[in-house]
């Protein structure tokens, strides 16, 4: 039975090397963190990640992420040079908290243990699920695209498939999962923000913090919620102090075909984002 | 330890094997039951080790005990000390929290309530050594070493969740100079029948843990869920505690099988059962007799006239609602059931004194006996009374049917809504739960393996008309191979392997 069981993981361990790794947007991020000399930079989570087409830039973001240790460990053996973070509120979360106490340099591993995928906390709990897409569906697919900079978008467009209610019923939900802990200035969501800062002030990087914009439903629920409007203010409050370029993309025009869902921008979205971070902030 | 883990398959198993075997060699079957013995400490302090306190304290203390008793003849009050005390260790663990914040708001605060530790397997050796102390008293059981003894109580395969085993089915079986003698044919069919088992567990069990988590964890919080999401809920929990229970008992039979020692037999097909009698007669079939035998008949029985006879039956079944769990919602399990065989044994006599009452076609009657089952379930695995009535509401239907708004079709029915919250992704678990239903309409390990099963006093299956499908053959080696091979995988692939249903009990 032993041996029928490590044929069963050798055989695993080529369907994650076959089907799984080059659609495994870890993976490429990795490889991306790891071999990138570029001294340009995109911080944050999957708000941030859809941003793509800044040229000279690398998309460093990563859904569900904090970026402290990220941002360290990719600036300890090379100058930082034109840094885009992410400032939105939602960044100050109680699950963004979780994410900051994980340690995000995990993600950047190569996904192996042992030189063997199927020992890496990353595939090992998903290997039946990669089983059942194999026998089921016979295909591996990904729905979204990744791009030579990094950035990992989706073409849907938020909203079709649901009604008003719907929509607002999503956006609620997901509005108060991503509630802002309070007070924000004396979280270690807001603690670890300002160190990643100072580190790149000290640093000389020319930083510029960007608030990722939202639909409208997302956008009128938070709004009308205190500790959104604290973040937010906090935010502003380090800026101003450290003498950050802060960009607020609420304010732009983002119609609701530029949204992936309730939260991301889509493919088109990140693109305009894009390019008006880099006028904005850099330009 | 558990059963479903690599320490547990490809270390303590064969290191116990070996030391089993290699002490019975070098010194007879003497020194392997020592082995045994040692191995089965071991395995229970891998999971808390200043627990084997507990549990060699119970084991000495009964075992001197019941020396105590021989010498004094039919004393009752060593018999009520003993048992006292058994209790009183049992209620200490798993009671105390329960009736301190049950009288609390009564007498008003002040009761110093902490959750404490429960040691696994209490229940069991706390009931079996029970069991034992009864029969000593009444002079029925024979003298045995303290090794056997404390085999007989802590046994590894069966110490921490069954089956219940009296001492008359276990102790001959260790007086036997041939009991545990090395033989392939021992090690072919413990090893199928502990392959089968921990398929039920891995493959089935833990994957419907999942949907039937999220329903009960839904209900619990508040959240809204849908007319389907609630059966799915509750019929994924049906057949988890049956595939976990079972699959248990089976790799427990297996393993004892394995070392050349049979346990009882403890599922029997129960959702095949076509009433609640009948379902008794199937499910937990080892708690069954324990109650029958050391509650139900001390109680009077059924010798007491019908309306006393019903009081027992309820009584019964709420304290075989409570040895599940300390709480309100396992007294109302046990009262369900006990409120379903008063209702089944009052319908046999109806049926028995009125000629034109029907039988129930055995379909209509398995159906009926499930949905009861069903219902009950909801109230063991709910997380209070109040969860367990919105669960029923909701699956009753009494506000209406809200069917999951991603339905590929959706017919405009009366009464019938379309919701866009899918909590559990029914469309997505209701396969599962169809799979699991049909496997557990299937007769179960003791008739698949018929005569070769080595459970105890098989002879009594529902099922044993129907044919013996598995063979001491290679096809069925190479099978049991592959299932069991896959369920490592599946193990393999939940990085925290999840616990045994019944190990809380």
């Amino acid at each position: 039975m032993a041996v029928v069981f490590v044929l069963l993981l050798g055989a695993s361990e080529w369907l994650i090397r076959a089907k799984i790794v080059p659609l495994d947007t870890g993976t490429q991020h990795a490889r991306l963190f790891n071999e990138s000399q570029s001294p340009n930079a995109i911080f944050g989570d999957s708000h941030m990640l859809k941003i793509n087409g800044m040229e000279g830039f690398v998309n460093l973001a990563r859904g569900g992420a904090g970026v402290e240790s990220k941002v360290f460990a990719y600036y300890e053996n090379k100058d930082p040079g034109k840094v885009v973070l992410h400032a939105d509120a939602n960044q100050f979360a109680a699950l963004a908290g979780d994410a900051q106490e994980q340690d995000e340099n995990a993600g950047v591993g190569d996904g192996t243990r042992f030189g063997l995928h199927v020992l890496s906390d990353r595939f090992q709990g998903f290997i039946l699920a990669y089983w059942r897409r194999l026998l089921v569906d016979r295909e591996f697919s990904l729905d979204s695209k990744i791009h030579a900079d990094g950035a990992i978008t989706e073409s849907t467009v938020w909203g079709g498939a649901y009604s008003d209610s719907g929509r607002l019923r999503i956006a609620s939900s997901t509005v108060a999962l991503q509630r802002p802990v309070t007070p924000v200035a004396d979280s270690a969501q807001g603690a670890a923000f300002i160190r990643v800062v100072s580190y790149l002030r000290e640093r000389e990087a020319d930083l510029c913090l960007v608030v990722m914009p939202t639909p409208s439903e997302y956008h009128s629920l938070a709004e009308k919620i205190p500790a959104f409007q604290e973040a937010r203010s906090f935010v502003r409050d380090v800026a101003a102090s450290t003498g950050t370029t802060l960009v607020d993309l609420t304010e732009a025009e983002f119609g609701q075909d530029l949204f992936a869902d309730e939260d991301h921008l889509n493919e088109i979205g990140g693109r305009r984002a894009g390019d008006l971070i880099a006028v904005r902030c850099f330009g | 330890m558990l059963f479903n883990t690599f320490t547990f398959i490809f270390v303590f198993l064969p290191l116990t094997f070996a030391a089993f075997h290699l002490a019975r060699r070098l010194s007879g079957p003497s020194l392997g039951v020592t082995a045994l013995v040692g191995a089965s400490f071991v395995f229970y302090a891998i999971w808390n080790p200043p627990m084997v306190a507990l549990l060699g304290g119970s084991v000495g203390a009964n075992y001197l005990l019941s020396e105590l008793m021989r010498r004094r003849a039919r004393s009752k009050l060593l018999l009520g000390f003993g048992i006292a005390s058994n209790l009183a260790v049992l209620a200490n663990f798993k009671y105390a929290v329960f009736v301190l914040s049950t009288i609390e708001p009564l007498v008003g605060s002040g009761l110093n309530i902490s959750e404490r530790v429960l040691p696994i397997g209490i229940s069991f050796f706390t009931f079996q050594q029970i069991a034992y102390l009864v029969d000593v008293w009444r002079g029925i059981a024979p003298r045995v070493s303290f090794q056997k003894y404390a085999l007989f109580v802590s046994f590894f395969p069966q110490l921490i969740a069954g089956p219940i085993v009296y001492h008359r089915e276990i102790l001959p079986q260790y007086d036997n100079p041939q009991m545990g003698r090395f033989a392939w044919e021992n090690i072919a069919i413990g090893g199928s029948v502990f392959v089968f088992g921990l398929a039920q567990k891995v493959l089935l069990a833990d994957s419907l843990a999942v949907p039937a988590d999220k329903a009960f964890a839904a209900v619990s919080s508040g959240q809204q869920f849908l007319f389907l999401e609630a059966w799915a809920g509750a019929l994924a929990f049906t057949f988890q505690i049956y595939f976990d229970f079972a699959g248990y008992s089976n790799m427990a039979i297996g393993l004892a099988a394995m070392f050349g020692i049979r346990l009882p037999v403890n599922f029997d097909a129960p959702y095949r059962a076509s009433s609640m009698i009948d379902f008794w007669r199937r499910w937990h079939m080892t708690l069954s007799r324990f109650l029958r035998d050391f509650l139900y008949i001390p109680l009077g029985g059924n010798r007491k006239g019908i309306p006393r006879r019903y009081a027992n039956l309820l009584a019964t079944m709420v304290i075989g609602g409570l040895w599940h769990g300390a709480g309100w919602t396992f007294v109302a399990w046990g009262g369900l059931h006990g409120g379903y065989l008063i209702g089944n044994h009052g319908w046999r006599v109806l049926e028995a004194r009125i000629s034109w009452i029907p039988s129930l076609p055995r379909p209509v009657a398995m159906g009926v006996t499930f949905l009861l089952v069903v219902i009950a379930w909801v109230f063991f695995r709910a997380e209070s009374f109040a969860s367990a009535i919105t669960m029923l509401q909701v699956m009753s239907a009494v506000d209406g049917i809200t069917l999951p708004w991603g339905m590929p079709f959706k017919p405009e029915l009366p009464g019938v809504q379309y919701g866009v919250h899918t909590q559990l992704r029914v469309l997505d678990t209701f396969p599962l739960i169809l799979l699991a239903g049909i496997v557990a309409l299937l007769p179960g390990a003791n008739v698949v393996f018929g005569s070769w099963f080595p459970g105890l006093d098989n002879s009594t299956a529902k099922d044993s008309g129907q044919r013996q499908i598995w063979r001491p053959n290679l096809g069925w080696a190479v099978a049991a191979m592959l299932v069991g091979s896959i369920s490592l995988l599946f193990v393999f692939a939940r990085i925290t392997p999840v616990q045994f249903v019944y190990f809380e009990f």
